[in-house]
């Protein structure tokens, strides 16, 4: 999924109830969405129900969202995932579906200032092959637990009962997982900083 | 929980995968909205991308994107 180059202009438009301009955004995105959605739901017309959910969200967002700097792709990223896995959640414990949460939904709520900027996701996208190389590199166990986090929403608890190991275990596993993607991405994208 | 333990724990964080102990002290953290944290989080925000896009692109249904901006022409 490529960062559209007039991705800010179109949010520009979208805010302005440009239909058109969220069509075009459509064309550009919608198949990474897609994709990442029916990896999560499975079913082809629930990942389209929740692809809609995320574009009408967007369009009603948009005029408070207009003037952000962040990035529309990284955005709907983050708002697909959160929504399919709560899906998701949602029929493995019915019984618990009130419980069911997002963090990343909620702080979205609450303020979208933490999204990466469109050059960040730009520079993302132009290093992809070397990034999935660096995601191969991790074990296959590390590996397996980071998808049943990213496309089953595996919370680490649920995940010690899943895979039938020790909690310590898997909460090891899993943070050194994310600390070797982050230190890497920061590689790749030569923003090491001081605090490492 | 001390700052820098925080810190490391943002890209689960934002995928939902802390249980409750682990992330209502980061929620309270980030409400007070520090630019460290701002910084951390879409650095986090950037790994969660790119653990999207392990996927293989789909189009949707012919009808999806029609059918869609009808929908938004009505509001």
């Amino acid at each position: 999924m490529a960062e559209v180059s007039t991705a800010d202009g179109l949010s520009i438009r979208i805010a302005e109830r440009d239909a058109s301009a969220l069509g075009e955004l459509y064309d550009a995105l919608a198949p990474g969405l897609m994709g990442l959605l029916l990896r999560i739901l499975g079913e082809r017309s629930e990942a389209e129900q929740v692809l809609d959910e995320v574009f009408v969200q967007l369009w009603d967002r948009a005029p408070a969202a207009g003037s952000d700097r962040t990035s529309v792709t990284a955005r709907l990223v983050v708002m697909a995932r959160a929504a399919a896995v709560e899906r998701l959640r949602a029929h493995r414990a019915p019984a618990s579906a009130a419980a069911v949460r997002n963090d990343a939904n909620l702080l979205l709520r609450a303020s979208s200032a933490w999204l990466p900027k469109p050059e960040e996701i730009t520079a993302l996208d132009e290093r992809r092959e070397l990034l999935k190389r660096i995601i191969r590199q991790l074990s296959g166990t590390q590996r397996q637990a980071l998808e049943l986090a990213v496309f089953e929403g595996y919370t680490e608890i649920e995940l010690a009962e899943k895979l039938g190991e020790p909690l310590g275990k898997v909460r090891t596993e899993l943070r050194a997982s994310m600390r070797f993607l982050r230190h890497r991405v920061r590689a790749v994208l030569g923003t090491w900083s001081t605090s490492i | 929980m001390v700052y820098q333990h925080i810190g490391e724990l943002y890209e689960l964080y934002l995928l939902g995968a802390l249980d409750r102990e682990d992330s209502a002290p980061i929620q309270e953290h980030v409400k007070q909205g520090c630019p460290r944290c701002l910084e951390e989080l879409r650095e986090a925000a950037l790994s969660v991308y790119l653990l999207c896009q392990a996927v293989r692109p789909v189009r949707p249904g012919p009808q999806h994107k029609t059918q869609l901006l009808r929908r938004l022409r009505k509001k």
